[in-house]
């Protein structure tokens, strides 16, 4: 996987031109783990509440 | 002294349509940039660079308005919102929230206006020779992490946003109001009361 | 650095148009489809694209060819210019699209170069061809598009971040006909009309057409809705031959007597894709060819036309191409 995008400059210097696409799966992936381990807490603690 | 069904105005009407206006924008800006990208092929720039200047625009009627007619402090973190059941008119969650958002959308914006000079708009003279290639391409950088940092935010937000136990506060962002006895979950009243 | 040299690269020689399209799913983006290699080889020696595999279809007799159809004619994508050119059925009812495809370039790239091939070829923006990374090339920048950028030959309509032109001599004679393009792939066939097959940067940057890899154009279908009408087709260029258009104009009118009866007027070179000259088009149907609606046809043609640095002459150009073709069309063709 790459972080970053990388292209040339018209003087064939090699420079960054930005952040990878396969970072954007990431992007979402994270947030879809932030949501499902808030949901397991979640569900753990209300567990343990009615029990 | 006050019951517990007691209603709280906790958004103005101003402060509401700000928070819509500025999600739809939001949601425009991310599908004309990352729609393309997926494969769904339309004229996408012109929306997305139409869309940026209303977000600065909207942005920048909202930190004024923050800073003039409200209080900016009640949006910034304290000691006391670490304390369970301590905070003020925001969790620390809801802050941390803000503040995630207040970089993610800052950094858009900011270099999104630098990229208008290099990609082109009607009313500028294209000229990207004001900055070197590898500058832009720190720029941009900036811009496509805030990029992803958006749709992570998104996310998060919107889920919190629809959680039962977290409905109050979607019902105060649309209608206005919360109630005390909502509030007393996770708030100090007291803190409330107070403005803080 | 050594030029003109050809790099190495697999070859593929398909006899079939099956076999064709197994080699173009199998390869995908990896597999580069040459017809004549009019435009193909000049990528490949001068090293600015490199490629795994060359699918050359050139031996595949299906894809050659004019024949009838129900109403109008379909021409085999590798059918050669000359051909096109001097074909009878082509002459006869599609005089635009013969004159267009004449005037391509030299005899001897007509001989190799394939209709196909001219419709499908890449844009000759020379900052894209010598190998910058613009955005066409996937890159972050347009050099043309500057202040001091070079760009006399590029586009005063239609730019989105890009400025190159099409720089196809029948793509605009084939969307005034309402062309249709056949394009095959393991998974079926899809026409396209002529209108809708070239891609604008504002769809998609680094393309010029619809066509994704693993899929061949085969065909171009045109039906008989403008056969025998009044044609011009004027291209300007630098050189009287073996050059790309500054502008070319095909127009095609139905006439009822005196009055124009319906019009299409379509320029190239001005855009990145055939641009169509619709408010010129209104000007003149329902009209006879007088001055008046002559002339406000020619100022509506450049509408919404936007300068760069070095190309605006293209504007007062293409009003006067439009003002001789209006009154030219069904004459001799430049």
């Amino acid at each position: 996987m790459n972080l970053l995008r990388f292209g040339h400059d018209s003087y064939g210097n090699r420079i960054i031109d930005g952040a990878s696409w396969d970072l954007l799966p990431v992007a979402f992936w994270a947030g879809i783990a932030v949501i499902v381990v808030h949901l397991v807490v979640r569900a753990l603690r209300r567990g343990k509440g009615g029990g | 002294m006050a019951s517990d069904n007691q209603k709280i105005i906790r958004h103005a009407g101003i402060d509401r349509a700000f928070h819509w206006v500025m999600a739809a924008i939001m949601l425009v800006l991310l599908a004309t940039s990352l729609l393309p990208m997926l494969g769904v092929r339309f004229a996408w720039y012109g929306v997305h660079w139409v869309s940026g200047l209303l977000l600065t625009v909207i942005i920048a009627l909202h930190v004024l308005r923050a800073l003039f007619w409200q209080k900016p402090r009640g949006i910034m973190i304290k000691p006391s919102d670490l304390k369970a059941g301590g905070a003020g008119k925001y969790t620390l969650a809801q802050k941390l929230m803000h503040q995630a958002w207040t970089v993610a959308v800052l950094v858009a914006i900011v270099t999104g206006l630098l990229l208008l000079r290099k990609a082109g708009v009607p009313f500028l003279e294209r000229d990207p020779y004001v900055r070197s290639m590898a500058s832009w391409g720190i720029i941009t950088l900036l811009h496509d992490l805030a990029a992803l940092l958006s749709v992570f935010l998104v996310l998060v937000h919107v889920y919190f946003a629809i959680l039962p136990e977290k409905r109050a506060y979607l019902r105060a962002m649309t209608k206005g109001f919360i109630s005390r006895s909502d509030l007393a979950r996770e708030h100090d009243l007291n803190r409330v009361d107070r403005g803080e | 650095m050594l030029r003109d040299m050809m790099p190495l690269f697999d070859l593929y020689q398909p006899d079939t148009l099956d076999n064709a399209l197994d080699l173009a799913d199998r390869l995908g983006p990896e597999g580069w489809l040459v017809a004549g290699g009019q435009d193909s080889w000049d990528w490949l020696k001068n090293r600015t694209r490199r490629t795994r595999a060359v699918v050359d279809l050139s031996g595949i007799a299906e894809l050659k060819g004019v024949r009838e159809t129900d109403g109008g004619i379909q021409i085999g994508a590798l059918t050669t210019l000359t051909d096109v050119q001097d074909d009878p059925l082509v002459r006869e009812r599609y005089g635009l699209l013969a004159t267009a495809a004449g005037r391509v370039a030299s005899p001897q790239i007509r001989n190799a170069g394939t209709l196909g091939g001219n419709l499908c070829q890449d844009t000759r923006c020379w900052y894209y061809r010598g190998g910058v990374d613009c955005y066409r090339a996937g890159g972050n920048m347009c050099y043309a598009d500057t202040p001091e950028g070079q760009n006399r030959e590029h586009a005063v309509f239609g730019a989105s971040r890009c400025v190159a032109v099409t720089p196809s001599d029948t793509a605009n004679a084939l969307t005034a006909l309402d062309a249709s393009m056949v394009i095959r792939s393991k998974g079926g066939e899809r026409v396209v009309p002529a209108a809708r097959f070239f891609v604008g940067p504002d769809v998609n940057i680094q393309r010029m057409t619809v066509i994704e890899p693993g899929e061949i154009l085969t065909a171009v279908r045109i039906p008989g809705t403008w056969a025998k009408s009044a044609f011009y087709f004027e291209k300007v260029a630098d050189r009287a031959a073996w050059d790309f258009a500054l502008l070319s104009l095909s127009v095609a009118l139905k006439m009822e007597g005196e009055t124009i009866r319906d019009a299409r007027l379509v320029c190239g070179a001005a855009a990145c894709v055939p641009w169509r000259l619709e408010a010129a088009e209104s000007a003149i149907i329902g009209k006879t060819r007088n001055d008046d609606d002559i002339e406000r046809a020619a100022v509506a043609a450049v509408e919404g036309a936007q300068p760069l640095n070095f190309n605006g002459f293209k504007i007062p150009l293409l009003s006067n191409l439009v003002r001789r073709a209006i009154k030219g069309a069904g004459g001799a063709s430049t």
